[in-house]
């Protein structure tokens, strides 16, 4: 107790937004009876909207100034708790916690969040729906917020849960045009299915712990495991928290869900997915660090799904003809290399790494948006080309993005990617391997953001000039990216490599939350590389990154020409990469289709033949036995009452006495 | 006249004062009829708040002679009172009242004076079972609340009424009269009919004896709940009544199989219970999954939520046979929030019959852009159906999940995928109704919901919103009594696993 209220305005401010945003929606709809054009109230929405974001993050940022002035041990903000659940001995609470890490996903959160905000209601303008679309990004964000402020897993798995429903309410958000709303349906199955691999984790931390406060848990892993079927019991807890980070972090094998929730508007795409929801699994191991590092089985699995991950992702991304396509492919990749690092022990790299991926995918996809809200609607990138003079801002900003991506020296992605593949090449042994799967993810990665780069900006002018009138976005739109693409260049301040000489600005910072998981590891053994490696494996990364970069765009820059040769000469080949190595079609053929039978044959064959039939059957009898009897009595209901109330009775006294 | 007895005995007060209202006056019948239920809404609501969740005891007793059974000094006595199993329940019976009435407005036009009659002898039916405290009593509402939803489903239901009605009145009956030889031979056995009574004793008999009377009254109610595999008279009866019945059917009467078996079951019978646990739990474990996939299968949006109730009362069961205390909690809290989500799935289907008048899912699609309101409020239940954190389903489901999680591992990870096949079918259902282009033209003018549609669906919305935030309070209300449940389990489960030690000692000795 003693926390304070204050903290509370932080999720709550977009709660009540959300909440207005939602009002004047309606207010709108009943406008709009009298006058189907009339805009109602509607403008006010995204007012409303960005100032609650904006109150968040103001408070967000005098919430980490706080942190930041307490000694490095003591960096801990607690709220007042919310009383939640209560049964029994069994208290499950609500409270917020600022403490280092929760204190950069709330920047993160709150920061790109606002941009987006703001980008949106240039973006969305004119939309039927447009206070709706606050509305959900409204709460969007309050579910996010609980998520990385919660200090107990329950209140965790509500932001989580909440994050799902709203990706679900937007990514369908152009629910009439069919696809979306299905996309948004597919979502939040996946996610579910990930769900409630987190529910069974959480009931095995109840009986471990009895209680599911983060910090607790934290601190009684190293006790518990100390009893061999705890330590079995433990590992299993880990494995099912992890199945929900594949949910809702995309990753093998529930990532198929990510690439169609780019039904939804862009911005949606930028904030849920890619800087902010997807990262919750990132979020939530480091959160728990010791109950993944304290069996180094767990992270294996973690580091091996991840690199998995990131090649699937990565390579399923080279063919895509939509942007938004690409984008999305390329967030399950970048995802996946989050996931390496983690497997990897190295939680601040990952941190990082989501960071800087927060900036640089975040600008991409609202860059995309540009793109596509300049063009017209128009998503395949085989229909633009040469659009750098149409839209120089965004081309700009854009190519700062893709640079970051891309992994180009000095810019943010190059230095969290190498950081994640350097702890993972220190490793040894099985880590090699996934050291290899990150390298080779590294080359495609350059290939496909070049490829996309020179489709889109460069080369002939592909579309029909008739019709489309490419137009540079107004500033609402462009100041984001502006923002955005400053902090994709310099991000990677935060966490220089041991050869600079200087402290890793976001490790040093994390040490307090990180120290747990990482003493665990350190009775496995450190692993240190030397300078002179580091300065191999900087080299090589750079190396790669500009190779590749420069012979995707050479490809490209003469036009669509490569893409259709390995149509024509490869077709099985590129059918299997842009169809994510056909994992979503076996789901449909081995899991939805025989799911949608067995319902069937459920409700038809076994309940309405098999028991109700029996049922019936029964029926039948009694009817005919009835009939007969009528010989017997006079067949009115009261007789029958009378008679199976005597044999009632005689039954009864037959069982006392006899 | 004590607050127990009113409050069971006004709606057929009312029932009477719409007797002795000529049945032109509509309006007049249909004012009698809210006007008393909203009384007896209040009532409920004082009664919760006076209601001290911390003791045990039974409260507000009513204890008045009724009979002496001939040929025997037993007596019969006129019991009524509350205690925490029963509390929540008596209160959704209460509070769910006037929103079935309002919403009959838009579907019973024919014979509306009977139609409230019957309601309303339902409602005192439905409050006497939860409050009666002697088991003759008890047995006497159990049966007077069976017969109006006979008359309901037979003269204002849909096409194959007949066919539904007599296999609903089939199904109950014979449970009736194997609990009914249940109840007499309890009675006589202990020569008292006093519940509490036979509660502190029935413990007391061997194994055998209970596990037989256990059966006794728990195929009645597993008929009733339904429970795997008595459930296949629930989805004609739902598909066939009128909305206002398929509503109380969901909301109430089915509680009255839940709250049976804990009543009747686990409270009177604890060494039975636990000895037939796992069955229940496998039973409502797989009713889970198994509810999930017919709804899944149907085609007929009120056929498929009625499946879901299957789904849904298979966790009630699960928790309850967990026999540990987050389960018996959850359960208890899930029985209210089925009610409350449930009711209002079949509300709006209600609301959009009355519209369309079909109720095939492929008559739908793109409804949201034509009410978004209802859209509004279908997508709010589905999620409080499917256990949105922050809603009143997950505080229900996680405590049964997890209760079981703690007694049976196994059953829980299968009532687990229902989670996953919830929102299966809940969202499938819901895109296929509002969702993509509208491509009937019968709905491209259909009308948004109106204010007292909106209004008979606020105060279920707001007990969703409220229990989803703040459910200690609720689950608290059936702290004492859980305690004293849970002490009687321990105790069973002491002498369980006493007898299970003896046992290789005994056969041990044989061998020597």
């Amino acid at each position: 107790m003693g926390g304070t209220w204050l903290l509370w305005f932080i999720p709550l401010l977009p709660l009540f937004g959300a909440a207005a945003c939602g009002l004047i929606h309606f207010a709108t709809l009943a406008a709009r009876k009298h006058d189907a054009n009339a805009k109602g109230p509607s403008g006010l929405a995204p007012v409303v909207a960005c100032a609650a974001i904006l109150g968040s993050l103001l408070l967000s940022i005098a919430a980490f100034k706080q942190l930041a002035g307490l000694a490095a041990d003591a960096r801990v903000i607690e709220s007042a708790v919310w009383p939640w659940i209560h049964v029994g001995s069994l208290q499950l609470d609500i409270s917020l916690v600022v403490d280092p890490l929760s204190a950069v996903m709330l920047m993160v959160v709150t920061g790109v969040g606002f941009l987006i905000h703001v980008y949106s209601a240039g973006y969305m303008k004119g939309d039927p729906g447009y206070a709706k679309f606050f509305a959900f990004l409204n709460l969007f964000v309050f579910s996010m917020l609980m998520l990385v402020l919660s200090s107990s897993l329950i209140g965790l798995f509500v932001g989580w849960e909440g994050v799902g429903l709203c990706s679900y309410l937007l990514i369908g958000f152009w629910y009439e045009k069919g696809w979306p709303a299905e996309a948004g349906q597919k979502a939040f199955i996946f996610n579910r299915v990930g769900d409630a691999s987190f529910l069974i984790g959480s009931f095995i931390l109840i009986k471990l712990f009895g209680t599911l406060d983060l910090s607790d848990i934290n601190t009684a892993v190293a006790s518990v495991s100390a009893d061999p079927a705890n330590a079995w019991w433990l590992t299993i807890a880990a494995l099912c928290l992890f199945g929900g980070c594949t949910g809702k972090s995309a990753q093998i094998p529930l990532f198929t869900w990510l690439p169609d929730a780019m039904a939804g508007p862009t911005p949606v795409s930028a904030l849920i997915h890619a800087a902010t929801m997807v990262t919750a699994g990132v979020y939530l191991v480091v959160r728990m660090n010791p109950v993944f590092a304290f069996d180094p089985t767990v992270l294996t699995v973690i580091g091996t799904i991840g690199a998995l991950t990131a090649l699937v992702g990565g390579t399923s991304a080279i063919f895509q003809r939509d942007i938004k396509k690409v984008l999305a492919y390329s967030t399950v990749s970048q995802l996946g290399y989050m996931f390496l690092g983690l497997g990897s022990g190295a939680f601040a790299a990952a941190i990082f790494h989501l960071v800087t991926h927060a900036f640089f995918k975040g600008l991409l996809f609202l860059g995309a948006g540009s793109v596509i809200h300049g063009m017209h609607d128009e998503q395949d990138m085989h229909k633009m080309g040469g659009l750098r003079r149409h839209m120089p801002k965004t081309f700009v900003t854009f190519m700062a993005g893709a640079a970051a991506l891309s992994g180009l020296p000095l810019l943010s992605g190059f230095f969290s990617k190498d950081e994640i593949l350097a702890h993972t090449f220190a490793h040894g042994g099985f880590y090699f391997v996934l050291w290899g799967i990150g390298i080779v993810t590294a080359a495609v990665t350059a290939y496909y953001t070049w490829r996309m780069v020179a489709l889109t900006f460069f080369g002939k002018e592909r579309f029909d000039h008739h019709h489309v009138h490419p137009h540079e976005s107004p500033a609402l739109m462009w100041v984001p990216l502006a923002v955005l693409a400053v902090l994709s260049v310099l991000g990677g301040a935060l966490g220089l490599p041991p050869v600079f000489h200087v402290v890793h600005v976001l490790e040093h910072w994390l040490e307090p939350v990180t120290a747990p998981g990482h003493a665990l590891l350190a009775a496995n053994g450190t692993h240190e590389l030397s300078h002179a490696m580091e300065w191999a494996l900087l080299g090589l990364g750079a190396a790669i990154a500009l190779g590749f970069a420069h012979f995707g765009f050479r490809t490209y820059v003469k036009g669509v020409e490569q893409d259709e040769s390995v149509q024509r000469n490869r077709p099985a080949l590129a059918d299997f990469l842009v169809g994510a190595w056909k994992i979503d079609a076996q789901y449909y053929a081995k899991i939805v289709y025989p799911s949608k039978l067995v319902a069937f044959v459920t409700a038809v064959i076994v309940d309405q033949f098999a028991i109700d039939g029996l049922v019936n059957g029964a029926g039948g009898l009694a009817t005919a036995t009835g009939n007969r009897l009528k010989l017997l009595v006079d067949g009115s209901l009261k007789s029958y009452a009378l008679w199976i109330g005597a044999g009632a009775v005689l039954l009864a006294l037959l069982w006392m006495f006899v | 006249m004590d607050q127990l007895t009113l409050i069971t005995f006004l709606p057929l007060l009312g029932a009477l004062l719409v007797l002795l209202t000529p049945a032109s006056q509509e309006k007049a019948l249909r004012a009698i009829a809210l006007v008393t239920t909203l009384v007896v809404a209040v009532l409920g609501v004082r009664l919760y708040l006076q209601f001290d969740g911390t003791s045990a005891a039974l409260q507000c007793a009513v204890d008045k002679p009724w009979f002496v059974l001939p040929g025997s000094a037993i007596a019969i006595r006129y019991k009524l009172g509350v205690d925490g199993l029963s509390i929540l329940m008596v209160v959704l019976t209460a509070v769910l009242m006037p929103t079935v009435i309002l919403s009959t407005w838009g579907h019973i036009h024919k014979r509306v004076k009977e139609f409230m009659v019957w309601m309303l002898v339902m409602q005192t039916g439905m409050l006497g079972v939860f409050l009666a405290t002697d088991l003759v009593l008890f047995y006497f509402f159990w049966e007077v609340s069976l017969i109006p939803l006979y008359f309901m489903v037979g003269i204002w239901g849909g096409e194959r009424r007949l066919y539904a009605t007599i296999k609903f009145f089939l199904y109950t009956l014979a449970g009736s009269l194997v609990m009914l030889v249940a109840v007499i031979a309890l009675i006589y056995h202990f020569r008292t009919a006093d519940i509490e009574a036979l509660c502190a004793q029935a413990g007391s008999l061997e194994l055998t004896k209970q596990l037989w009377l256990f059966a006794g009254f728990a195929l009645a109610f597993s008929i009733k709940v339904p429970l795997l595999p008595f459930h296949t008279w629930l989805a004609d009866a739902h598909t066939e009544a009128p909305t206002s019945g398929s509503v109380v059917l969901a909301g109430v009467l089915l509680k009255m199989g839940t709250y049976g078996l804990l009543r009747f079951g686990v409270d009177m019978f604890p060494a039975a219970s636990l000895e037939l646990a796992p069955l229940f739990m496998a039973l409502g474990a797989v009713g889970i999954v198994y509810g999930a996939f017919l709804a899944m299968a149907q085609t007929d949006v009120k056929r498929l939520v009625a499946c879901s109730s299957v789904s849904h009362l298979g966790y009630v069961v699960l928790g309850m046979f967990a026999l540990t205390r987050a389960g018996l909690s959850g359960s208890i809290l899930q029985m209210v929030n089925h009610g409350i989500s449930t009711g209002l799935l079949f509300l709006l289907i209600g609301m959009i019959y009355e519209r369309r008048h079909t109720r095939a899912l492929d008559q739908f699609g793109g409804i949201a852009s034509t009410m978004p309101i209802f859209a509004f409020f279908l997508v709010f239940t589905v999620l409080s159906s499917a256990a949105l954190p922050g809603l009143n389903g997950f505080v229900g489901e996680y405590l049964i999940l997890l209760g079981a999680f703690q007694a049976k591992p196994l059953w829980a990870i299968i009532g687990v995928l229902g989670v996953i096949f919830g929102a299966v079918y809940l969202l499938v259902a819901t895109r296929r109704v509002l969702f993509g282009p509208v491509t009937h033209e019968e709905n491209k003018h259909l009308e948004d919901l109106n204010v007292r549609e909106i209004g008979l669906m606020l105060p279920m919305v707001v007990l969703a919103v409220w229990i989803g935030f703040q459910p200690t309070p609720f689950l608290d209300q059936s702290r004492g009594s859980l305690d004293r449940v849970m002490k009687k389990i321990e105790l069973a489960r002491g002498a369980q696993s006493a007898a299970l030690e003896v046992r290789p000692l005994t056969t041990e000795e044989v061998v020597r």
